[in-house]
């Protein structure tokens, strides 16, 4: 649910936006020149620009390491772990963001590798790729072993395979659910009339509760890094294998 | 306009990274295996207005326990572990103490006597760990008919929790077996699905089998011997009258009611060949659907009507065969070793039990209606005559160890909850009601 939502924000702020400025292109700039709004947004942000571009091309060999770490991480190499940097230290450049927004920025998808660095770097608390992604695997193992005493599959209703359930939920730090689960699929309100997959939800969030609290805290490995685990989703998937 | 513009950026940038945020630090986790475990549930005594709706309550939760303790889905948890006394039904209860015990849902309930000698049964669900109410209703019903609201508030129960069907306000109608081997008496039995309230059908005067219920509950349709020959007989439970299926030549038997409940299909043997006909119960028109030199027999209609599983040896030993139910497109479905026989069609649609007989021993099994996909649920020294629960989740049939008389079997679907049903007398030849209307 939440990237439907987040999509149809940012659709509709960009109409909205696209609205405004073609209003006020008009009824403002355009007596004057129509190009003056790109040269206008050009001439205030050109440092950052031209900063980032210098460190894009630079990291640009570790941004794909990193994907090919995620896909297979036995086989990828081991980057030799080291203390990541905070990548806009200057503070943030409305500017840019304008700039990006209206799509005049080229380098979207190396802003995007940036954004999923930061985010691994983020989460593991310091610890390189590797070290996330071994982190996330063991942390991963634990919850299902912990689980699996807590979730009655629903494999012995008919078609079990599409009783798919997404969960969203938070747990502190010590590992007790912190508020209510959330689920996010199958849509609230899809499956008032299809009684197994409301027992499927029901499982879920149940088993969610039941499994409270998680022993992740407890892990000499997983447990210092909150960060990774504090947010955690789970899609319960029957298997009939 | 610049720095307005401005603002407007910053604002709507600072929302979207508002919601994006947590979606970026998100552990995801696909969990496939989980276990099959009953569910444990609290169903405390309900609470009664005086003495003897007290006992009512006492009962009435005694019956449901038992029912959800028996369908193998859940476990009712033992009352002496409650820590809680539930006193009243409109103060929520004590989710913390239920989940102590670990009970992860908690039925209440109250009994009070109505102006009219009538009782109002009522319960609550909840889900203890979401401390939450899930469903709730109330039943008015005469005193002495509380099993009947107990099998009720179960099906409500396993309706809610499972997302099925319940299957506990129903009937078994079977063949009650005494006396004698040599001269045995065979009468045809009602009873509730968990073994009360049993009361005969036929006298002993006549030799009866296979029973079968209508779509409706309120007709029975099985063989017997009354008028000397063996005979589909049609039995109305609301006149207590009976009256043969049509003045045949030959012998009638291995009768069964359409899903609409408008025909019986049937086995003819005329001349030492046995063949399937149906007869519209309306019009008494008659209809072949076979027509083969070998045995065809046991017809079962699919649920939507459409279809009938039945059983020939036109391959050299008896197998499972599948036509559609004008006779049509039969094509054989069993394949496995042995012999197959007695098939029904699930209510649910999607299976097919049997009877297969392989090395010495009679096992219960389940195929889908394509031949695949065939398991085992139960095995004996003769197990035989499957029917299923209205919601095609469990099977009930008859099991007879060496040298003892026959008795009633239930098996779910996992063919881990096997269980004995409580009946007088010996019996056979069990079928399964719809829900009671």
């Amino acid at each position: 649910m939440r990237p439907g939502v987040i999509i149809s924000f940012v659709g509709h702020i960009g109409a909205v936006l696209m609205t405004f400025l073609v209003w006020e292109t008009r009824s403002v700039l355009l007596p004057s020149s129509g190009s003056v709004v790109p040269v206008e947004i050009v001439a205030v942000a050109p440092e950052s620009n031209v900063r980032a571009l210098a460190e894009d091309v630079e990291e640009e060999g570790e941004a794909e390491a990193d994907e090919s770490v995620e896909g297979d991480p036995q086989s990828a190499p081991a980057p030799a772990p080291r203390a990541q940097q905070p990548r806009r230290e200057e503070g943030f450049n409305l500017d840019e963001a304008e700039a990006s927004m209206r799509n005049t920025d080229t380098h979207e998808g190396r802003r995007r590798q940036e954004g999923d660095r930061a985010e691994r770097n983020q989460r593991g608390s310091g610890l390189g790729t590797d070290e996330v992604v071994a982190v996330e695997d063991r942390a991963r193992a634990l919850i299902r072993a912990h689980m699996r005493r807590c979730w009655r599959s629903p494999i012995d209703l008919p078609d079990p395979d599409r009783l798919v359930v997404v969960v969203e939920f938070e747990i502190n730090r010590n590992g007790t659910l912190n508020g209510q689960p959330r689920v996010t699929s199958p849509r609230a309100g899809s499956y008032t009339f299809d009684p197994a997959m409301r027992t499927a939800v029901d499982n879920a969030v149940r088993a969610v509760r039941t499994c409270d609290p998680y022993p992740l805290p407890d892990d000499p490995v997983v447990g210092e890094h909150y960060d990774i685990w504090r947010t955690q989703v789970y899609t319960f998937r029957p298997s009939t294998n | 306009m610049t720095m307005i513009r401005r603002m407007f950026f910053g604002m709507i940038l600072v929302a979207a990274a508002a919601l994006a945020q947590p979606a970026h630090a998100q552990l995801r986790v696909d969990i496939t295996e989980g276990h099959l475990n009953p569910m444990p549930i609290a169903v405390a005594d309900f609470i009664g207005g005086n003495a003897p709706a007290q006992q009512v309550g006492r009962d009435v939760a005694g019956v449901i326990r038992a029912n959800l303790d028996r369908s193998g889905l859940f476990r009712a948890v033992e009352p002496s572990a409650f820590i809680e006394r539930i006193t009243a039904l409109n103060i929520p209860p004590r989710f913390a103490d239920w989940r102590v015990i670990n009970a992860q849902a908690l039925v209440v309930g109250e009994v009070l006597p109505q102006a009219d000698n009538r009782i109002r049964v009522e319960f609550k669900l909840y889900d203890t760990f979401g401390e939450q109410f899930l469903v709730g209703s109330a039943i008015t019903t005469t005193p002495d008919n509380w099993r009947r609201a107990a099998h009720r508030i179960s099906d409500a129960i396993y309706q809610q929790l499972t997302g099925e069907p319940g299957y506990f306000d129903t009937r078994i109608v079977f063949v009650s077996e005494s006396g004698p081997r040599t001269r045995r008496i065979k009468r045809l039995m009602v009873m509730d699905q968990d073994g009360a309230n049993p009361f005969f059908l036929t006298g002993a005067d006549s030799l009866v089998l296979t029973p079968r219920y209508s779509p409706s509950t309120q007709m029975i349709t099985y063989m017997s011997f009354e008028t000397g020959a063996p005979r589909v007989f049609l039995y109305n439970m609301q006149t207590n009258r009976r009256e043969v299926l049509g003045d045949f030549p030959g012998m009638t038997f291995a009768p069964r009611f359409s899903p609409d409940g408008n025909r019986v299909v049937f086995t003819l043997d005329m001349n030492g060949n046995s063949e399937i006909h149906t007869m519209d119960l309306r019009s008494r028109a008659r209809t072949r659907l076979t027509n083969h030199p070998a045995i065809d027999t046991s017809p079962s209609y699919s649920p939507d009507g459409s279809q009938i599983v039945f059983n020939s040896d036109r391959g050299g030993s008896p197998q499972l065969y599948v036509m559609s139910s004008n006779g049509s497109g039969q094509r054989r479905i069993s394949f496995g070793e042995g012999r197959y026989s007695t098939p029904v069609w699930s209510p649910r649609g999607d299976l097919i039990a049997f009877t297969r007989q392989s090395g010495g021993q009679f096992a219960i099994g389940v195929m889908r209606p394509d031949g695949s996909g065939e398991r085992i649920l139960t095995e004996s020294y003769l197990d035989e005559a499957p029917t299923w629960s209205p919601n095609g989740r469990v099977i009930m049939f008859f099991r007879e160890a060496r040298g003892a008389g026959p008795r009633l079997w239930s098996v779910d679907l996992t063919g881990r909850n096997l269980r004995q049903i409580p009946t007088q007398t010996d019996a056979s030849d069990p079928a399964w009601s719809p829900l009671l209307p």
